[in-house]
């Protein structure tokens, strides 16, 4: 035992293992296993409370399947593909977001005194519980009384403008542009600011000198200097972007929609959640959650292939 | 000092693990699931309490489990069949679970002679809303059905008069619209604080009373795309779409329970409970409570929690005796004392300390006549209720038709429970 405990106490890549030992095992039972066991649930069909049943591609059959019904081609599961869609749409405000982000980074990367105080202020919303932010939002886009349409309506009145406020969050046309409202605004000056802000800092000051001597105006330093210098942090932050975009949504749908009005708000990771804890269709969620995963590793992977031949490094 | 380390954290490691492997002489008990927040445990370990003071063979310990967390604990240890011996349950989950053997079938000790008692004195249908196909898979404790709380103050200022015991529908609207005041083109009084969207106990209860018919009888057919439903229903919708008397879903979600007594709605629907938030203090204005109203005759829904009894348990005498103990007349004069939820004991409430509870015998009389011809609402799947309310959501938008939408809802009805 002395010889063993000896022989293992010398050697350095042993000592090593078992240093990631804990974290490992941790990551063995807690998501590896899960991952496994969710793999094996998308061929069976499982309520939870009676044993499951193997039913082969059947839950894929249901899900991505398509069958005629009076002379017209209907999907098998066309809820699913609406949250694709309403996903899909969310998705758009990736964009928005980047752009609203690297704004607020340029102007948080100015000389200014007391910049520190800004750049702490917009990086406030990234340090708050999510819970708490949905929320406050519920209450600022309630259509009767909260803040944005107290604010609208008396915009609207100051100009005589003869129209309905928007029924944020109440209106299935209205309630994606009022959660994505809500993304952007946490999203500018979030993670993704504090990245820009890195990045901009990042680049070297006697690019700029160069391009002034050469006569170009704020707009053409921005164009050629500015982005291609951070067009990898741009790079990593729509890649991660759109991985969460297809991931994301289930909070906003927990706390403040429940999904509606009318599905408007119900993305696939709550359509997830519905399935697998509402519904009791355990079998189903997990061949959507593969299904999702295999989209998102493609979608990551065109990224990587294409996207990369932007990127100036 | 590498190596010291180095067996430290195997040492340590080892401990940790062999940690997890105790095991502990199990005590003779049973365990009771019940949801809640402090109030609502503290009012269960009362009951476990008055029962374990009874010197039981078997005596019971409580498990407080939050509200928001229950359902998810339950499908945990459900699905690891580890359930406790006792849970307080909804009767559409214990109809649901128990047809799928997760609950034991309690006719064994429910058609016993010592019952017999409690099931006469209890409120009708109250056992066939927890029964499938014979089997008993739980036995109420306390029960509910909805009414119309009114802000008296409102009523007078307006010169509407207060709703009578046989008010129809048609007087509600008649009522409602008449409360719902505008100022500058915005609604700043509603007649009614909520409007149910999702077929719960307000929407049924119209649509049944009105002559409507929401299921076959034998439970397998939604039958809401019949032209007599829809039509009910197109006019069901009229009270929020066409005369606005109620707030949109959105304002709803944020403050069903606060439009009405922050003085922003003349009426709200509620149960007995209502009461405990209306006689608070700083409410500052008159109220009174009224029977659902009725159309061609008047239908109430009614709810109940019940005690069901894992199949897993592995004392089912046991957990009989404290569910029975629960549902007789010691545990229900513990578990209504002091409390707005009615009693399952029909004698019981017309104990003065029923009819006097917070002073308001007007109230509590009207809640305890309402439950006589009160029914169970309808077990119904999630996921049909999801799609309801989604259907319902789209015609509340103005995206869709009633008509539509009933067809929808009927086309993809698929029942709950296999009789």
């Amino acid at each position: 035992m002395k010889d063993f405990l000896s022989k293992i106490g010398s050697n350095e890549s042993v000592a090593g293992y078992l240093f990631i030992l804990p974290n490992f095992l941790g990551f063995l039972v807690f998501t590896f296993s899960p991952v496994i066991v969710s793999l094996c649930l998308s061929f069976v069909d499982w309520d939870i409370l009676t044993p499951p049943k193997f039913v082969g591609l059947a839950n894929f059959v249901a899900l991505l399947g398509f069958h005629r019904e009076g002379g017209v081609i209907v999907a098998n599961d066309p809820l699913f593909w609406k949250y694709i869609g309403n996903t899909l749409f969310f998705m758009l405000n990736i964009p928005i977001c980047m752009a609203g982000a690297l704004v607020v980074a340029m102007v948080m990367n100015q000389k200014l005194k007391g910049i520190v105080i800004f750049r702490t202020i917009f990086f406030l919303p990234s340090i708050c519980a999510g819970v708490a932010l949905c929320l406050l939002w519920k209450w600022i886009l309630n259509p009767d009384y909260g803040l944005l349409n107290q604010i609208l309506g008396a915009v609207f009145s100051l100009f005589h403008i003869n129209a309905a406020l928007p029924g944020w969050l109440s209106n299935p046309a209205w309630a994606k542009p009022g959660i994505m409202l809500m993304g952007f605004w946490g999203a500018i000056g979030g993670m993704n600011m504090i990245l820009y802000l890195a990045a901009l800092q990042g680049v070297p000051k006697e690019l700029y000198e160069a391009a002034e001597i050469d006569g170009a105006n704020g707009w053409r330093k921005f164009w050629a200097v500015t982005m291609p210098f951070i067009s990898p942090t741009t790079f990593f932050i729509a890649i991660m972007g759109v991985i969460n975009g297809f991931q994301s949504g289930f909070m906003q749908a927990y706390v403040m929609t429940e999904g509606g009005p009318a599905g408007a708000t119900t993305t696939i990771d709550y359509y997830i959640y519905n399935n697998a804890y509402q519904w009791l269709h355990m079998g189903y969620a997990s061949a959507i959650a593969w299904f999702l995963f295999i989209v998102i590793f493609l979608v990551t992977l065109v990224n990587w292939r294409f996207g990369g031949k932007l990127v100036h490094y | 000092m590498k190596k010291s380390l180095i067996i430290f954290g195997l040492l340590t490691f080892v401990i940790l693990a062999l940690a997890g492997c105790s095991s502990q002489p199990q005590k003779k008990e049973v365990v009771v699931m019940w949801w809640g927040d402090a109030y609502n445990a503290a009012f269960a370990q009362k009951l476990i309490d008055a029962y374990n003071a009874t010197k039981p063979e078997v005596p019971a310990k409580l498990i407080a489990v939050p509200h928001q967390s229950y359902n998810s604990k339950l499908l945990s240890q459900a699905a690891s069949k580890t359930l406790p011996d006792i849970i307080l349950l909804y009767p559409w989950d214990a109809q649901i679970m128990g047809s799928k053997a997760v609950l034991l079938p309690l006719n064994k000790y429910t058609d016993q002679q010592d019952f017999a008692q409690i099931k006469k004195d209890m409120w009708p249908r109250l056992l066939s809303a927890v029964t499938v196909n014979g089997n008993v898979y739980a036995v109420p404790i306390w029960t509910w059905s909805p009414g119309i709380y009114y802000n008296k103050d409102m009523f007078d200022a307006a010169g509407v008069e207060y709703p009578s015991k046989n008010w129809t529908w048609d007087e509600f609207i008649d009522k409602a619209r008449k409360l719902t005041k505008k100022k500058n083109g915005r609604i700043v009084q509603y007649g009614l604080d909520s409007i149910d969207m999702g077929m719960g106990n307000f929407m049924l209860s119209y649509l049944v009373s009105n002559g409507g018919t929401f299921l076959s009888p034998d439970g397998t057919k939604c039958l809401l795309s019949e032209p007599k439903n829809i039509a009910i229903l197109e006019k069901y919708f009229e009270m929020e779409l066409k005369d606005g008397i109620a707030p949109k879903s959105s304002a709803r979600s944020n403050m069903t329970q606060d439009v009405f007594t922050a003085n922003g709605a003349a009426m709200r629907i509620g149960g007995r409970d209502g009461i405990d938030v209306l006689t608070k203090r700083g409410m500052k204005f008159n109220w009174g409570a009224a029977p659902m109203p009725r159309g061609t005759k008047i239908v109430p829904f009614q709810t109940a929690m019940n005690l069901a009894i894992s199949a897993s348990t592995k004392y089912p005498d046991g957990a009989w005796a404290f569910v029975k103990f629960a549902s007789g007349e010691p545990g229900q004069k513990v578990i209504t004392q002091d409390r707005s939820d009615i009693t399952v004991l029909k004698p019981l409430t017309y104990s003065k300390g029923f009819e006097e509870y917070k002073g308001r015998k007007d109230v509590n009389c009207m809640y305890r006549d309402m439950l006589i011809d009160s029914i169970p609402y309808p077990t119904l799947l999630n996921q049909w209720k999801s799609r309801i309310k989604d259907e319902f959501g789209l015609v509340e938008a103005g995206f869709k038709s009633v008509e539509k939408a009933c067809q929808e809802i009927s086309r993809e009805f698929k029942p709950a429970i296999t009789k």
